[in-house]
């Protein structure tokens, strides 16, 4: 019998290391531990899991059912305009962003990130081409690759373990970027009224709360002093 | 005996819930091994289960979908037996292994059961396996005898021990309502999926016995207060917000009330600390943990409690509700209470007792209670005469906990040997 150095206990014959401490077993005077049977079973069963590819791809037929019929309609019945493309666009985009990551083995949020920003830029393009609008090159597109970086950069933030309060305040800050920017963008490249005034209203109150929460979250001097004044 | 009375039957208070929390890695199952000391053979094996599953129907059912409720239904399939695998107590599904809800593993002299919870508790996986064995035996040409564990597979089974007794006997006039806060729960690695830790300690009954006695308790209570003594310096050394550690102890209530159901009859007691109130020593620790034991294990306070588990069952609008807004409104109270309330599980199912010629063929019995989805270490009892098994379930992959927890015991004088399913 062997007994672990660390730890005291007996050791059972068969095994290699003890199962508290990983120490290995070295007992010279013993060398049976090939020989005895082990109390465990070698054999390791997985049981099956539900198929995600599956449900996926169910729900894309589901999806693609309606869309054949806009379009066949759209080409015999109602042939006045290109109504089905805003139905099949908006669909396809809808899948790309909630469908079709399900089909990938390991989804890497970056590639998908670059993904969906192409994809939603394409959607907003062939919307500007079917109604005509000016408003691509000016408003979408910067939208879609500012909120697109703002992702990035919680993405790689986030790559690390955080606290879910950092977390939260960085997404409450991210979001107030992404508001201000929406509003700069609207306001510069698309001429609309106030959009800028109110970008900057909502970034700047929203920055106030989570300097004053980060603070409050960072300092144990306000935290003490918050818990004495407002205990329930 | 009614025809009908074994075709279909409702499941029990406790086990209602058990469909409910089943996710795709994890359900409540629990093994029950016990050691021969000779070799199995799976023919024999394989008779002697379908002996026991006639003289024990309750498990030999599958579980159907009722519009309100889950039913137990006889299974037409033959239950088989199988090799033993590694990664024990995996989730169980209900149309896997031909709807039955429990598995039969053999490995060398080793044969151990896996038992969906809501088909019994520890005490009706007891009776099932032991009752398995002694036929198994038999089958072998050894004499075996019957007592209260150990039924005579030639026998009718009785209604009783189908029966559910919670209905029975819960008719307190007061319902016991606990109100438990969230508790310390120790972070580690996750282990891989189905992939859970077991680890297992055989020691001397006796001498835990002796060291039991030397502080005026039990060796429940000793154990109890030893894995939340571990637990407490554990939280202590991280240096954080000190949280309650509070440990379940499921308590047999056939000893506080005449049934004879083979079904799930037991109830949970919750013995903790609370470091905020002062520095514990270990003393102090097992004193309150008797204490805490000997006052909720009053039958009049258990009643109290089964009546408290049985209200929403009762309730009118809560049976009228289809069954999956039951199973959401289980899976979401699961999730907020349950394990959140409790610290660890220690289920102790006590000495068994065997009939002589059959105890002469048995060397230990062995409980694993199942790893929990937050409480890291569960830890599951029972012994046979002066081997005392001793195992812990862990869903993490770190073993700190097993480790203080027997070398403690090493250094209380008691000789601890390990065995566990770890690579």
């Amino acid at each position: 019998m062997s007994y672990c150095v660390n730890c005291g206990v007996e050791l059972d014959k068969s095994a290699k290391k003890c199962a508290l401490c990983s120490a290995p077993v070295i007992n010279p005077l013993e060398n049976t531990q090939q020989e005895s049977p082990a109390p465990f079973a070698d054999k390791v069963y997985m049981p099956k899991e539900v198929e995600k590819r599956l449900i996926a791809a169910v729900v894309s037929t589901v999806m693609t059912i309606p869309n054949i019929v806009c379009v066949l309609l759209n080409a015999f019945v109602f042939t006045n305009s290109f109504w089905s493309a805003y139905l099949c666009s908006t669909s396809f985009l809808v899948w790309v962003l909630f469908v079709f990551p399900f089909f990938l083995r390991k989804a890497k949020p970056l590639v998908l990130l670059a993904f969906d920003s192409v994809v939603s830029g394409l959607y907003l393009f062939l919307l500007n081409h079917l109604l005509g609008g000016k408003w691509f090159f000016g408003c979408a597109l910067p939208i879609v690759a500012v909120n697109a970086v703002l992702v990035l950069v919680y993405i790689l933030w986030a790559h690390k373990k955080r606290h879910w309060v950092h977390k939260l305040l960085c997404i409450c800050s991210l979001l107030a970027t992404s508001v201000l920017s929406i509003g700069v963008i609207l306001d510069f490249g698309g001429g609309v009224n106030y959009a800028l005034e109110a970008g900057v209203i909502v970034f700047c109150c929203v920055l106030a709360v989570v300097a004053f929460l980060g603070y409050c979250f960072a300092s144990k001097t306000v935290r003490t002093w918050l818990s004495e004044r407002f205990f329930i | 005996m009614r025809k009908n009375t074994f075709e279909w039957f409702r499941l029990d208070n406790a086990a209602k819930i058990f469909p409910g929390q089943n996710s795709q890695s994890w359900s409540n199952i629990f093994r029950l091994g016990i050691v021969l000391k000779e070799k199995v053979e799976p023919e024999r094996l394989e008779k002697a289960l379908e002996k026991t599953l006639s003289r024990i129907p309750s498990f030999n059912v599958e579980i159907r979908h009722g519009f309100f409720w889950f039913y137990f239904k006889r299974n037409p399939n033959k239950a088989t037996v199988g090799q033993d695998i590694r990664n024990i107590c995996y989730r169980v599904k209900f149309k896997e292994n031909d709807g039955f809800l429990f598995r039969l593993y053999y490995h060398e002299n080793r044969v151990n059961l896996d038992v969906y919870h809501a088909l019994c508790d520890g005490y009706g996986a007891m009776v099932f396996l032991s009752t398995l064995i002694g036929e198994y035996l038999r089958l072998g040409g050894h004499t075996v005898s019957c007592n209260q564990i150990v039924l005579d597979v030639n026998e009718k089974p009785r209604v009783e021990e189908l029966e559910d007794s919670y209905s029975k006997y819960a008719d307190s006039k007061v319902k016991y309502n606990r109100r438990d806060k969230w508790v310390y729960h120790p972070k580690g690695t996750k282990a891989p999926r189905h992939f859970n830790n077991y680890t297992s300690g055989t020691m001397s009954f006796m001498q835990l016995r002796a060291i039991a006695k030397k502080y005026g308790a039990t060796v429940t209570e000793l154990l109890a207060a030893l894995l939340i003594d571990v637990h407490y310096k554990k939280q202590l050394a991280e240096n954080k917000k000190q949280r309650e550690i509070c440990i379940q102890v499921p308590v047999n209530l056939r000893k506080a009330f005449p049934s004879e159901s083979l079904r799930n009859f037991v109830l949970c007691l919750r013995v903790k600390i609370d470091p905020n109130l002062g520095e514990y020593t270990f003393e102090e620790i097992i004193r309150s943990v008797s204490l805490q034991l000997k006052l909720a294990n009053d039958p009049k306070l258990l009643n109290s409690l089964m009546t408290q588990n049985l209200k929403i069952e009762r309730n009118p609008v809560a049976r009228l509700l289809p069954l999956a807004v039951k199973n959401l409104g289980v899976g979401i109270t699961f999730m907020i209470t349950a394990e959140q309330t409790t610290t660890s599980l220690l289920s102790n199912l006590g000495p068994v007792v065997l009939p002589e010629d059959m105890a002469c063929h048995v060397e230990k019995y062995y409980l694993y209670t199942g790893a929990g989805i937050v409480n890291s270490a569960r830890c599951g009892v029972v012994s046979l005469g002066d081997n005392l098994v001793f195992t812990f379930s862990n869903c993490h992959k770190e073993s700190d906990i097993e480790r203080e927890f027997f070398t403690r015991l090493i250094k209380m004088g008691v000789h601890v040997k390990i065995e566990s399913n770890r690579i």
